[in-house]
C-alpha cells in the first residue's frame, strides 16, 4: 500500500459513513441560516467550527439568547470528547511534522476517530496512518461545507415531512452504540439519559452540561468501585 | 458578538483537538482511561435524549421508539448510514400513518 492509495482505501471507508451524516449536514446550514445568515455566512462557522453537534447546540442558545458563557461552555463539554479522542489517535500522527499534526487535529471527528480507531484495532501496525485518516477526514470536510451551504440555500424549501432534524440524533446513535463495549459504560449512559430528562428545564439551556458531567462522575465512579 | 462567540467556540474546539496531537505528550493513564471510556458515551446520550420528546402533531412515542429501533439496526450492522435511513424512513412512515 502506497501513501496515495491508503488515502484513497480512507475515502472509500469514509463514503457510507459520510453520506449517513448529509443530513446531518444540512440541518446545520438550515439552522444556521435560521439566525438570519444567507447561504455563504451560513458555511463559514462550519468550516471555523466543523463539529456538528456543538453548532446545532450553539445556534439552538443562540436563538433562546443564552448568554455568551453558557452558550461557549456548552460547546466545550460537547467537544470534550475530541479532546479523547485526540489522546486516543495522537500516536498513529506521532511522524507527522507539527503543522500536518495540527491539520489532523482540526479535522478530528467522531467519525474519522472511529474508522481509525477500527483500521488499528484490526492491524495495529497498518502503514500510513495519517494517509488513511486524511482520506477519510478531508472528503468528510468537503461534505460538511457543501451541506451547510446548500442547507442554508435550500432551508425553506426542504419539507418539514421529512423531518430531516431527526437525522441529527440517529447520527449520534449510531455512534453511540458501538461505542458501548461493557456495563459500565451501559450505565454511565442510563445515567447520563436519566438526568439530561431531569434537567431538561434547567436554566439558561444548560441541561446538556449537567448531564454529561453527571454521565462523567458516574462512570468514574463504578470505574473506581470494580477497577478493570 | 455573535461572530465572537464562534471564534471563541472555533479555538476552544480546536485546542481540545490539538491538545494530544500535537503535542508529543501520550496519555495512557487510568485517569486517562476513565475519561475515554465515559466521555464520548456521556456526550453522544446528552444530545440524544432531548430529541427525543414529541413535538406537535407526532405520535407521543414516535421519536423514542425510532431512536430505539435505530439503536437496535446500529447495534446489528454498525453501519451509519443504514441506521440514518432506517430512522428517518421509519420515522416519517410512523408520522404519516398516524394521521
Amino acid at each position: 500500500m502506497t501513501w496515495r492509495s491508503t488515502f484513497v482505501r480512507g475515502a472509500v471507508d469514509m463514503f457510507p459513513v459520510m453520506l449517513g451524516a448529509v443530513p446531518f449536514g444540512l440541518i446545520v446550514g438550515v439552522t444556521c441560516a435560521g439566525l438570519g445568515f444567507g447561504a455563504a455566512a451560513s458555511t463559514l462557522p462550519s468550516m471555523m467550527i466543523f463539529a456538528g453537534a456543538s453548532q446545532l447546540a450553539t445556534y439552538d442558545l443562540i436563538a433562546k439568547a443564552a448568554p455568551f458563557v453558557v452558550v461557549l461552555f456548552t460547546a466545550a463539554f460537547i467537544n470534550l470528547r475530541f479532546l479523547v479522542y485526540s489522546a486516543a489517535i495522537a500516536p498513529v500522527f506521532r511522524s507527522e511534522r507539527r503543522l500536518v499534526r495540527l491539520l489532523y487535529a482540526y479535522l478530528l471527528t467522531d467519525q474519522g476517530y472511529a474508522m481509525t480507531a477500527a483500521r488499528r484495532l484490526k492491524d495495529p501496525d497498518a502503514p500510513h496512518g495519517g494517509a488513511y485518516y486524511l482520506g477519510g477526514s478531508l472528503s468528510l470536510w468537503v461534505m460538511w461545507l457543501i451541506t451547510a451551504f446548500v442547507g442554508a440555500y435550500a432551508g425553506a424549501s426542504i419539507p418539514p415531512s421529512w423531518s430531516l432534524d431527526f437525522a441529527v440524533p440517529l447520527c449520534f446513535t449510531a455512534l453511540l452504540v458501538p461505542a458501548i463495549a461493557d456495563r459500565e459504560q451501559l450505565l454511565c449512559a442510563l445515567a447520563t439519559a436519566v438526568v439530561s430528562l431531569l434537567a431538561l428545564k434547567a436554566p439558561h439551556g444548560s441541561g446538556v452540561i449537567i448531564s454529561i458531567v453527571a454521565g462523567i462522575a458516574v462512570g468514574a465512579l463504578l470505574a473506581r468501585r470494580s477497577p478493570a | 458578538m455573535i461572530w465572537l462567540l464562534f471564534l471563541a467556540i472555533a479555538l476552544v474546539t480546536l485546542g481540545l483537538r490539538s491538545v494530544f496531537i500535537v503535542s508529543d505528550g501520550g496519555a495512557d493513564s487510568t485517569r486517562f482511561d476513565t475519561l475515554r471510556r465515559f466521555v464520548p458515551v456521556a456526550a453522544l446520550t446528552a444530545l440524544i435524549v432531548p430529541s427525543i420528546l414529541p413535538r406537535d402533531g407526532e405520535p407521543a412515542p414516535a421519536r423514542i421508539a425510532t431512536i430505539a429501533l435505530a439503536a437496535l439496526v446500529a447495534w446489528r450492522t454498525k453501519n451509519v448510514l443504514v441506521t440514518v435511513i432506517v430512522g428517518l424512513v421509519v420515522f416519517a412512515g410512523i408520522v404519516a400513518l398516524s394521521r
